[in-house]
């Protein structure tokens, strides 16, 4: 695979997310555009290509956007792949930017969040998913995560304690990022106590539907320069759908199937990674990314957790220093954005509140899309400081 | 809300076959003709080997539990007087895994079950998995179609 040599991500832009919204996800992803656009010192009209993933902006799409912000690009993607979005649009950029397709495309996940929007989306999310799993109690995806979950804790001994300390050190980097809408600490208490929503999945297991938007810019590393923006480089990138698909439960993921490529292009390795940025839909996913991606064997995130801190300032692995969707809620497909803009912000800016001490290299994750019983959607990106 | 009184009733063009099995008390799931496969959900064509042509037939019932959850919330109305809700994972030993409902005496990872299929109240066809001697609907009264329960009687 060639790499992605002097191609840059700039202005990580994060729009404060809302519990409910009367705006349309049409707003958010136009309101994060102007955002990232101040920030760089760009006209929209320097923007020649734009990625979006929504699951929202229907019966809109990227097309539409394009009239509404009034701006003519050559090159427009789509990314249909939910939580798995973010990693795949920084790639798909990358590559265009590198291939001289485009010279600057705008990456955006947003999505807003009504009384309705979040059931109308379960309910019509997969012809899979209405003939065969929603009717049975209409829980959405908590009922497959929750089956996910109890099998994983039994194949591998995980005990509720080992979710708990995921959802807790995510919560105190939340509290120190300053943004999330869960903006209280949580216990083990609190979180053992928590009611049950579909067991094991218990409250602070599950993500709190919200509206956001988060995105980024992708140029080259000359572009960036003259505009003197800090940027990080994307040093790999790797997606894969639909993978171990004859394993009857969830329980790895097509990151497994790449991460090897991913660190022998990056000439890294796990112990590399000063951060880690997982896909927290529930926090057995993210344990399964600490495993799939290398940071320890297959069925060992339970021990992991359990010995190394996860805080931003715990000296083990930080991991979703912003707090994740766990304690930021879930945008929509802007969760899956939310990694890989917190990855390009804790390798670009300085003097944040939840600054990883000397980060040079991390890694965000994606996975998305619940068709049956389980997300076919994974990807991954290894990112590092610019200028190095 | 419409809609919230019965569980959720939207389901493919494929899903009638599984609704007349039901309807007819049978257990049938669809098969490819060229590899036999035996495919679920329904969808158009065989995953494996891509053909087209997939029949209907009787295949057997009997699987065991991969997993389960005991549900206690819902997007749906209807859903909201009868939690707990129990739901596995079903691996069937012709090879499909389904989503049934999930007798609350099989609750154990390994439980034989046998799958049944029954209308819930929204009119289409769900499938209920329970020890094999035992009836399928015996803890979800509350959820299948009232006629279903007097034709069994
Ligand atoms: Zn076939």
């Amino acid at each position: 695979m060639q790499p992605y040599n002097d191609v840059a991500l700039v202005v990580p832009t994060s729009l404060p997310y809302e519990r409910r919204s009367e705006r349309s996800a049409a707003w958010f992803t136009g309101a994060v555009f102007a955002g990232m656009l101040d920030r760089a010192g760009l006209e929209k009209h320097d923007i020649d290509g734009l990625a979006i993933a929504s699951f929202t902006l229907a019966p809109d799409s990227v097309v539409s956007m394009t009239e509404y912000l009034d701006i003519s690009p050559g090159w427009l993607e789509q990314i249909p792949m939910g939580g798995a979005s973010g990693p795949v649009a920084a790639r798909r950029a990358a590559r265009a930017v590198q291939a001289g397709d485009a010279d600057i495309v705008a990456c955006i996940g947003g999505d807003t969040a009504s009384a309705d929007t979040f059931t109308d989306l379960v309910r019509n999310f997969s012809r899979f998913s209405s003939d065969a799993a929603f009717p049975y109690g209409a829980g959405g995806p908590n009922t497959v995560f929750a089956m996910i979950t109890r099998h994983y804790m039994e194949k591998y001994g995980a005990e509720r304690e080992d979710f708990g300390r995921v959802c807790i050190a995510q919560r105190e980097n939340a509290l120190a990022a300053g943004t999330a809408v869960f903006n209280k600490p949580l216990s083990m208490e609190d979180y053992l106590s928590a009611r049950p929503i579909s067991e094991p999945l218990h409250l602070f297991d599950c993500v709190m539907p919200v509206a956001g938007a988060e995105g980024f810019l992708v140029m080259t590393v000359a572009r960036a320069e003259a505009l003197q923006l800090p940027y990080a480089h994307i040093l790999a990138a790797g997606e894969r759908h639909n993978a171990w698909s004859d394993d009857d439960v969830h329980f790895r993921g097509g990151w497994s199937l790449y991460r090897e490529q991913m660190y022998e292009q990056a000439e890294l390795g796990p112990g590399d990674m000063d951060f880690l940025q997982t896909y927290d839909d529930y926090p057995v996913i993210s344990m399964i990314q600490m495993e799939d991606l290398g940071f320890c064997e297959k069925g060992g995130a339970a021990e992991f957790v359990r010995t190394r801190p996860l805080t931003w300032n715990g000296g083990g692995l930080p991991h979703n220093t912003c707090g994740g969707q766990l304690s930021a809620g879930q945008a929509g497909a802007a969760g899956g954005f939310l990694g890989t803009v917190e990855a390009i912000r804790q390798l670009t800016e300085t003097g944040l509140s939840n600054q990883v001490a000397g980060a040079r290299h991390g890694m965000a994750s994606g996975y998305g899309m619940v068709n049956y019983d389980r997300c076919l959607c994974t990807s991954a990106v290894i990112l590092g400081r610019g200028g190095e | 809300m419409t809609g919230n009184t019965i569980p959720p009733a939207a389901r493919s063009r494929l899903w009638q076959q599984v609704n007349e099995a039901a309807a007819e008390g049978l257990f049938r799931l669809q098969v490819c003709t060229r590899c036999d496969k035996v495919q679920y959900p329904p969808q158009e064509f065989c995953s494996r080997c891509l053909c087209d042509e997939l029949s209907w037939e009787a295949v057997s019932p009997m699987g065991k539990v991969l997993s389960w959850t005991r549900s206690r919330a819902s997007t749906s109305e209807f859903f909201r007087d009868k939690f707990p809700l129990n739901i596995g994972l079903v691996k069937l030993d012709c090879g499909p895994v389904m989503v049934t409902y999930l007798a609350a005496s099989c609750l154990h990872t390994g439980s034989r079950v046998q799958v049944t299929g029954k209308q819930d109240k929204s009119g289409q066809a769900v499938f209920f998995a329970a020890p094999p001697d035992k009836d399928p609907v015996a803890d979800f009264n509350n959820i299948v179609m009232e006629e279903v329960k007097h034709e069994r009687k």
